[in-house]
């Protein structure tokens, strides 16, 4: 009998990836709040869960590697040691391990199998050495408490159970016997032999014609292991056999047995197997492909990963709320039927009354439906803090993370694909922004330099800021470097913005070392064509000394938004409602000219731009005059504008249509949108109008 | 609001009669001249209704139409002919083509009938020095005793994309450098 495990594997991938983030999110937070048992908790069920499920799809690298980050946070948790920085490090790295197992056994790239062995056997080390201090401090603390480890005790037992056909029938539940197995210790390999089952027509179903092999990993004795089977014995065929407490050296790599050999030291071994390069490095110095050859591979072996997951979980009380919408919606649509069959005036009311739900019922499940998408952007922000730990550790800096609008929502694919480019840009604030501590404390600035990574909503736009306090981009630096490439001609009389922007330039980098983190020049292109290819741009802003913020600007991919309907004229416009602020009717004397042209109106001691509709879109409106018509205020960029438009006709949802579909891209408008009357509006791109008032401006100077 | 829709299976089944040098045209009027597109490009006729204009394009560009859910640039033909502006009558039709994987929608003043040529009936397009672009006729042929003018209709447009919205990046890239 074949069972289709993909499906399940599935789901086990999904899960594991998901625990995997727990614990990496839940080892940071232990560093800081080492005494969190909640915390510890939290960990340790998911390190469990993988283990077990890892068990049950016969993922044994899987299950052993995270048995042995199990004993140690099972340590931990009953403060058989402390936690330490080092302690969370060798936890992180084997989750780092783990990962690449999943990896693989997901059908990636084959885990470093040797590498997954240091890695077990640090493990060990860890949790053998860090027990023995923790004891003594313990005992030099509180001179009571001194039991010893008990690590040493844990023995893994063989069970291989064929039960008596009659088991049913003698009252017998096999999954209880394995539940009481479990609650000895670990149930470490459960494989179920299926081959006794006979065909379908000749199956008795109070037979049983399963037998077990199970490999359980147990502190106790095997007496207890024993006596789980006393009522199930007879009859059965039973071995139970005691494996030696401490796995069998039957493997050792050939460092290992150097070093206990004292040939070399470990530390001699660890770096000659940091010397180990990856493949694609190897093969380029080689000769035998060029770089270009290596990315392109490394970029369909990205892409192959992307498309595996194009899964999203759904809470099944979004999906049962939805279906019961759905219901509601099929009732309401059947009334109408009806009453429109046999029709009269005088059931208007009615009619209305029930396009009234038709509606209602409509908004909800569209936004039920939207929901499902959108998911709080801290979910691309966890792997973080991770990050920025580990470059700290790496580049000797002292680096502290601060995340602000984790809530935001956005589309997922969004998530996903702005997790690399924010990637870049941390690596880059850390490894070429901030600044070596005894520098900053030379510069006046605190030793630990701050990464703040913020996500907000701004008129219709995702932002996400990576702002640094380091030293900021070096203006002479970059206009040295882009001479010497000859992307531009000395002497080039380039604005700021200009300048930052060239080090989007593809092999760009002013990095006067290049670390294994940053400084190939690879990265800031990629960053650049990657948010572009989302439809959004990155802006950089910086001052020297202080640091530089470079900012991700994303569209709302969103296919409906909310909008307010404003006339001008004969014509109507959709001003996305996200970027408008308020709108105003000004007296006279709050407007005011500036070089006779330019006209400002004063909000509340702010002076803001007018930018007049009728004049960007050559059209005829019905007043020339701000205070008879209506000022929208709208913000972009953190600046105001005021846009002058006739009327507000109305707020709405819309639903955006592309122009581009059959026209091309039309300055200042974003989209098109249907109303209810079946015309079509176009949608106000406010930052596009900006920048086409901006234009007209210049062209009329 | 008349929407007629060219029946397929019609026009398939003469197409298979005809030999190859047969081509099917749906002729229409702009003002009083005789005009021809090949039917295959031709995807529905539909009534003028209002469009909704869009600000700093071309003046022969209408505006945009809502065709069950897409939007629908449509372009005034005789505008773009230099003929001038089309006035909307009950006869005024929207011919939708499709160009180069876009739908687009062509206003005429009256679409006639479906006109089938022979290959050898159709002149090539006659130099007319500088004075007329002809560079999106496809040829000219006879009907009735009539001149009709056979339009290249994917010329006719594309020329007018590339242009365009070439002009339009041009100001945007000079406008990032000025800010």
């Amino acid at each position: 009998m074949t069972v289709d495990l993909s499906r399940f594997q599935e789901s086990f991938f999904t899960e594991s990836a998901e625990h995997v983030e727990t614990i990496e999110s839940g080892l940071l937070a232990l560093e800081q709040r080492p005494t969190d048992l909640d915390l510890l908790n939290r960990i340790f069920r998911g390190a469990h869960s993988i283990k077990g499920n890892a068990g049950m799809f016969h993922f044994t690298a899987i299950a052993e590697l995270t048995h042995k980050m199990e004993n140690i946070l099972d340590d931990l948790r009953n403060e058989k040691m402390p936690v330490t920085p080092y302690v969370i490090d060798v936890l992180l790295r084997a989750l780092d391990g783990l990962k690449s197992l999943l990896d693989a056994a997901q059908g990636g790239e084959a885990a470093d199998e040797t590498a997954i062995h240091v890695l077990e056997e640090e493990l060990e080390a860890c949790q053998k050495g860090a027990t023995a201090p923790a004891l003594q401090r313990s005992i030099a603390e509180t001179a009571s408490q001194g039991s010893p480890p008990q690590v040493a005790t844990w023995r893994r037992v063989q069970i291989d159970w064929t039960p008596l056909p009659e088991l049913f029938q003698r009252g017998m539940d096999p999954a209880q016997l394995f539940k009481e197995l479990h609650e000895l210790g670990m149930v470490k390999l459960l494989h179920v032999r299926t081959d006794g089952l006979p065909a379908l027509n000749l199956l008795d179903p109070e037979r049983c014609y399963l037998s077990w092999k199970v490999e359980l990993e147990t502190d106790a004795p095997i007496a207890q292991v024993e006596e789980v089977f006393a009522f199930v014995r007879d009859g059965s065929e039973l071995t139970i056999i005691d494996c030696a407490p401490k796995k069998p050296e039957s493997y050792k790599r050939v460092g290992d047995i150097l070093v206990e050999e004292g040939v070399v030291t470990p530390e001699q071994v660890a770096e000659s197997l940091a010397k180990q390069k990856p493949l694609g490095e190897i093969l380029v110095e080689e000769k035998k492909v060029s770089p270009q050859q290596v990315d392109k591979a490394l970029q369909k072996q990205q892409q192959l990963k992307k498309n595996e997951v194009a899964s999203i979980r759904v809470d099944t009380e979004k999906i049962d709320k939805l279906i019961n919408l759905v219901g509601e919606l099929v009732i309401t649509q059947s009334m109408i039927t009806d009453l429109s069959e046999k029709f009269t005036l005088a059931q208007l009311p009615v009619l209305q009354e029930r396009i009234t739900q038709l509606e209602r019922n409509t908004r909800e499940i569209q936004e039920r439906v939207m929901s499902i998408r959108m998911m709080p952007i801290g979910s691309a922000f966890h792997r973080f803090p991770r990050l920025v730990r580990d470059l700290a550790g790496k580049s000797g800096k002292q680096i502290q993370l601060v995340m602000s609008g984790e809530e935001t929502e956005l589309d997922k694919t969004l998530i996903e694909a702005i997790g690399d480019p924010l990637t870049h840009l941390i690596r880059n604030s850390a490894d070429h922004g901030l600044e070596l501590p005894e520098d900053r404390v030379a510069q006046g600035k605190s030793e630990r330099g701050t990464i703040r990574l913020h996500a907000y909503h701004d008129g219709g736009n995702i932002c996400i800021a990576v702002e640094d306090d380091g030293r900021g981009l070096n203006r002479e630096k970059i206009i040295e470097k882009a001479v010497e490439k000859g992307i531009i001609a000395d002497g080039s009389n380039l604005s700021d913005e200009a300048v930052y922007q060239l080090i989007f330039r593809p092999g760009f980098s002013t990095a006067a070392t290049i670390t294994d983190v940053s400084g190939r020049g690879v990265g800031m292109d990629v960053v650049k064509r990657n948010i572009e290819g989302l439809g959004g741009s990155v802006d950089i802003q910086s001052a020297m000394g202080k640091g530089s913020r470079l900012t991700l600007k994303l569209p709302l991919t969103l296919a409906i938004i909310d909008g307010m309907s404003v006339r001008v004229g004969r014509d109507n416009y959709i001003i996305p409602l996200i970027a408008v602020t308020e709108s105003i009717r000004p007296k006279p004397n709050e407007l005011q000219r500036i070089v006779g042209k330019g006209e400002v109106v004063s909000l509340r001691g702010e002076w803001v731009p007018v930018v007049k509709l009728y004049e960007a879109f050559n059209l005829t409106p019905e007043f020339t005059d701000p205070s008879q018509a209506l000022l929208v205020i709208v913000e972009t960029d953190g600046r105001r504008l005021a846009v002058l438009v006739d009327e507000l006709t109305g707020q709405q949802q819309v639903v955006i249509k592309s122009l581009e579909q059959n026209f091309r891209k039309v300055e200042a408008i974003s989209g098109a949108t249907i109303l209810g009357d079946g015309q079509v509006a176009l949608i106000l791109d406010i930052p596009g109008l900006a920048k086409l008032a901006r234009v007209g401006h210049i062209a009329a100077a | 609001m008349t929407t007629a829709t060219v029946e397929p299976k019609e026009q398939r089944s003469i197409r298979t009669t005809y030999a190859s040098d047969h081509q099917q045209y749906l002729t229409f009027n702009l003002a009083d001249e005789y005009y021809g597109v090949d039917i295959l490009k031709v995807q529905e006729i539909k009534g003028y209704t209002t469009v909704t204009r869009i600000p700093n394009t071309p003046e022969f560009l209408k505006g945009v139409l809502n065709l069950r859910g897409t939007i629908v640039p449509i372009v005034d033909l005789r505008m773009k002919f230099g003929m001038g502006v089309t006035e909307p009558t009950s006869f005024t039709v929207v011919v939708v083509v499709n160009v180069r994987n876009r739908v687009m929608g062509f206003l005429v003043d009256a679409v006639s009938d479906v006109l089938d040529m022979n290959a050898k009936d159709i002149q090539a397009p006659p130099d007319m020095g500088t004075s007329v672009d002809v560079t999106f006729i496809a040829g000219i042929g006879n009907a009735q005793d009539r001149l009709v003018t056979l339009l290249d209709i994917d010329r006719v447009l594309t020329e007018e994309e590339v242009t365009v919205v070439g002009k339009i990046q041009d100001v945007e890239e000079n406008a990032e450098i000025h800010a």
